[in-house]
């Protein structure tokens, strides 16, 4: 299959760099070879649009003489997007990360760029729900390696647990929606699923989110910053948000669509407002992720997939472009500008195609939710990208070329994908909510200025108006972070513990074997029933 | 020449030896893990019961041997088995001295694999019961050695449960008798179900019963504990297929199967929830070990032939598994910790190949994919959910109830600086854990590959589906 050519080229460029910097550590020739390796693969992956669908499935994975599930991995319409934004955002990444040079940059942390770049293409590519297991898990390996050599702090260390298991439970929701599938006697396919296990993997990959239930994904305050850390984050993203374009149409059960609807769409505006609230855009991007996943997984409660695809890309390509923005100077705010009006939904740009998905009549009150989400994300960005930087009128001549170039292709991927690459194709349909969205952000934007002019102001009234709303946002913060929910969680795990304790004292005391004599007799009692034919 | 001579009384006979020579431990490990090899290899090499010419010379291994009126039968069907047996105990011991494990550890596990290999081989089938208690007996000072450390409630507890269970079996053959000479007669068939299920109830720690599992494992060294749990699992799981292979009215029972499926379940269920609340690596084993009994349980309960196979593919990720926590637990405790999650905060620093090798042995353990268990549960959880989907994702559930406890695990070892800095293990530890993981880390990989090594043990079993 001709696209896993990109990826074993990626990782032979990983393989490449790293055997260099053990023989002859040289950061000018690693980075000409991640810049060269990653040129290919974006141009092999742009090539490819015009080869779909191809499929390769790994016969005989398992040594079974009666099992003939084997790992499938396949290129189509769906995977193609997402295969060629991360494809994308890797070239970015080695084309921008000139202008960090001056933070000692390791060309290790390329190593691992390429290496997440690769895997994360090969779980896009995943066409059969065993496929699927097998790349989350290696990517999830892999991430819990690279941010436990990261971590120096202990609580980074146990964040990182906790993401990976929330991660793993996700897993361990496909897993449950295969043995469901077998218990209809239907194959692990996405085809195939049925209404249950179709919520499933809708669970499991909001959970790997961070929509459902609402939670940080990634690890927060940790030294993978900008270049491995944006791949990190997007290659998780991109293998979870691939499968909504795998689900089958109106698949899901509508007893409990209405319900998990308006909690993906409560968590999106909460990503939103915290996104606009946020120091920088590093500290912002999980809400970032959880915003634009929140979007995307609302579309498929509404029964229309493919449109997942749509913020999914604004998701990863004017993301990446934000997050790498490191080096600022106002000859190049047209770039992120521009990124800006790609997923602004405004008529004929490139996002617009996802209003379709997610406003569909009749009207809810979850739709204000979403609509309100995306004017945070677009007021967000603009506050993000007038932000000081690093300065690049004062960097070499070569990195004042390679920079703006990274991050002009991650604008120019967008137009590209949004354009030719997704099933659903901009247009004027519901072009008034890109306007009420732009609208929105515009007012809010406006109301902010006028609030610090009336808090700077001093008058009591203005000391009185910004306490209240200090008060007010620490109030909904405590509510809406679910941090009472997972504390709650917390404490009933150690009740349940002293409770086990305490069985186990009884079972394990001096008493102990008339207790196993006892409960055989309790388990005869109950299985006799169920083993008389 | 006899097959019960070379495989059974001369390794005893080498145990005595050992026992001996125990004060010379280094060289004692050498001499029995390459006596094991060569046991291994001779059965894999060398057929039973064929005329074998070399040259000139003729060399035939008789497979019976008469003894006070019993037979130890080793046919050519068994060589997997012995091939099987002596690798393990051969893998065993290699680590036995990187393991800090105590001098008297070689000669009693060598003494201990002859009598279970001697429990496989008696006819009739029965006289195993025996041959087994002899070395639960022999274990005693393996898991306690003389004047090392005082005996504790677990080992009272599995002495009272294992030698439970002789009586039982014995029991059932008396009623099997019976069976044969009458097999009409339903209450017999009913007494002898009876007494075979609480035989090997007991042997195999079958809910409730396991509850010295956990006990014991919590009160003696990792490396003693895992080398016995494996050996006497495996020898008493093939001679309960072994049982369902030889009798046909057992074979054929429905309900047979349906008590299987349930037990099973159980046993992954409830020892996943309890371990989720574990705060000791040890009894963490112990819940281990009943959650892989389940798994095999399960297996055989599908009562077909992919079930078998599943049944033996389970035992090399179970191997490599028990092996890794074994040595890296010995590691750590070598180094002064305690098994105790406490005791272990932030161990990863110092001890980063041992913290990996028993995380990687907890996870795969567990069944995270892409390592070694992972396959052949899943296939082994998706045949059952085609009989009962709500008790496959039950016992799901009980699996995630482990993995539960080992993110408690790695939050624990992990959670400072982890990069470079001078590991605290041995250059052969370092290299022998590494080996465990990796293995781990490739059979998930590639099943296909390394899993089905060990399904020559079905040519002992000629009935099974």
């Amino acid at each position: 299959m001709l696209a896993l050519l990109p990826i074993t080229l990626l990782l032979l460029a990983a393989l490449g760099i790293f055997l260099l910097q053990r023989i002859r550590p040289s950061t000018g020739w690693s980075w000409l070879i991640a810049l060269i390796s990653t040129l290919i693969s974006t141009i092999s992956v742009i090539l490819l649009r015009w080869h779909l669908p191809q499929q390769v499935a790994i016969e005989s994975w398992l040594p079974f003489s009666q099992f003939t599930d084997s790992p499938i991995l396949g290129l189509d319409g769906n995977a193609w997007p997402y295969l060629f934004a991360l494809s994308v955002v890797a070239l970015a990444i080695i084309l921008t990360a000139s202008a960090r040079l001056q933070y000692d940059i390791s060309p290790y942390a390329w190593v691992g760029v390429l290496s997440l770049c690769a895997v994360g293409s090969l779980a896009v590519l995943a066409a059969n729900l065993l496929t699927l297991i097998l790349a989350w898990s290696l990517l999830d390996l892999i991430e819990l390696v690279i941010l436990q050599a990261n971590s120096t702090h202990r609580s980074l260390g146990l964040q990182t647990v906790f993401a990976f298991a929330f991660r793993v439970t996700g897993t361990g929701l496909v897993m449950t929606a295969i043995l469901l599938n077998a218990g209809q006697q239907a194959p692990p396919t996405f085809s195939s699923l049925n209404a249950t296990s179709a919520l499933l993997l809708l669970l499991a990959v909001g959970l790997r989110l961070g929509v459902l239930p609402l939670h940080l994904p990634g690890v927060q305050g940790i030294v993978l910053r900008r270049g491995l850390g944006t791949m990190l984050r997007m290659s998780a993203a991109a293998s979870s948000l691939v499968v909504l374009g795998r689900l089958p149409a109106q698949s899901l059960p509508p007893t409990l669509t209405d319900f998990f609807q308006l909690l993906a769409a409560l968590a999106t505006l909460y990503a939103g407002v915290r996104w606009t609230t946020a120091g920088d855009e590093v500290e912002g991007r999980p809400y970032w992720l959880i915003a634009f996943s929140g979007l995307a997984v609302s579309s498929v409660f509404r029964g229309n997939p493919p449109s997942s695809l749509v913020w999914g890309m604004a998701l990863i390509l004017p993301g990446s472009l934000l997050f790498l923005y490191s080096a600022r100077r106002r000859q190049i705010l047209w770039i992120p500008a521009l990124a800006l009006l790609g997923f602004s939904g405004l008529p004929l740009t490139p996002v617009s195609g996802g209003w379709s998905g997610l406003i569909a009549p009749p009207f809810r009150f979850s739709h204000l939710l979403l609509i309100s989400a995306h004017a945070c994300l677009l007021a967000g960005y603009v506050r993000l990208i007038l932000k000081p930087g690093d300065d690049l009128a004062h960097m070499e001549r070569w990195v004042q070329v390679a920079y703006p170039i990274g991050l002009l292709i991650t604008v120019l991927a967008l137009v590209f994908v949004g354009f030719l690459g997704l099933p659903v194709t901009p247009g004027m349909n519901f072009g008034w909510v890109g306007f009420l969205s732009v609208a929105m952000a515009s007012l809010g934007w406006l109301g902010a200025l006028l609030w610090h002019q009336r808090v700077e102001a001093g008058t009591p009234l203005g000391r009185w108006y910004a306490e209240t709303a200090r008060r007010l946002g620490r109030a909904l913060e405590a509510l809406f972070n679910l941090k009472w929910f997972y504390q709650f969680l917390w404490w009933l795990y150690h009740r349940l513990m002293t409770l086990v304790d305490l069985l186990t004292q009884i079972l394990e005391g001096a008493g102990g074997v008339l207790w196993t004599l006892v409960l055989l007799a309790l388990l005869i009692s109950l299985l006799r029933t169920e083993l008389t034919p | 020449m006899t097959a019960a001579l070379i495989w059974i009384f001369l390794p005893f006979t080498a145990a005595i030896g050992l026992w001996a020579w125990s004060r010379h431990p280094a060289q004692s490990t050498r001499l029995a893990t390459l006596l094991c090899l060569f046991l291994a290899t001779t059965a894999w090499l060398i057929p039973i019961g064929k005329v074998l010419r070399l040259g000139p010379l003729t060399l035939e291994i008789q497979p019976i041997l008469l003894l006070a009126g019993r037979r130890l039968n080793l046919t050519d069907t068994d060589r997997p088995l012995l091939i099987f047996f002596f690798t393990i105990a051969a893998f065993w011991f290699a680590g036995a001295q990187q393991a800090g494990s105590h001098r008297l550890f070689i000669p009693y596990g060598l003494a201990i694999v002859s009598f279970l290999v001697a429990a496989m081989a008696v006819e009739p089938l029965l006289y195993s019961a025996l041959m087994i208690e002899i070395a639960v007996l022999l274990s005693v000072p393996l898991l306690f050695p003389p004047g090392e450390r005082s005996v504790g409630p677990g080992l009272l507890r599995y002495l009272i449960f294992q030698t439970l269970a002789m009586p039982f079996i014995l029991l059932a053959g008396w009623a099997l008798d019976g069976v044969q000479a009458n097999p009409t007669d339903t209450n017999l068939i009913a007494l002898a179900s009876l007494f075979l299920s609480l035989g090997f109830a007991f042997w195999l720690a079958i809910f409730p019963f396991y509850t010295w599992v956990p006990l014991l494992a919590g009160e003696t060294h990792p490396y003693a504990v895992g080398f016995l749990y494996l050996l006497l699992s495996t020898t008493s799981l093939l001679l309960g297929v072994e049982f369902i292979n030889a009798y046909g009215w057992l074979r054929n029972a429905p309900q047979l199967y349906l008590f299987l499926r349930w037990m099973g379940a159980i046993m992954v269920i409830t020892a996943g929830i309890w371990s989720a609340f574990q705060h000791n690596v040890g009894r963490l084993f112990g819940y281990a070990l009943i959650i892989e009994t389940g798994f095999s349980l399960l297996a055989i309960s599908l009562n077909s032939r992919l079930g078998v196979e599943i049944f033996t593919m389970l035992f090399l990720p179970r191997v490599i598994g028990f092996g890794l926590w074994a040595l890296s637990s010995s590691i750590l405790l070598q180094a002064g910790r305690s098994m105790e999650f406490q005791q272990l905060e932030r161990v990863a620093e110092k001890w980063p190949f041992a913290s990996t090798g028993l995380i990687v042995a907890c996870l795969s353990l567990a069944g995270l994919p892409l390592l070694a268990h992972f396959p052949v549960r899943l296939v082994l959880l998706e045949q059952v959910a085609r009989q009962s989907p709500l008790l496959a994702v039950w016992v799901l559930g009980g699996n995630i109830g482990f993995l539960m406890s080992t993110f408690r695990l790695l939050a624990v070892v992990t959670g400072g600086y982890f990069g470079p800095r001078q590991p605290g293990e041995r250059p052969l530890q370092i290299t022998l854990l590494s080996i465990g993981a990796l293995s781990l880390v490739i059979i998930g990989l590639l099943p296909r590959l390394f899993l089905p090594m060990f399904t020559g043990l079905l040519s002992a079993f000629t009935r099974l589906p």
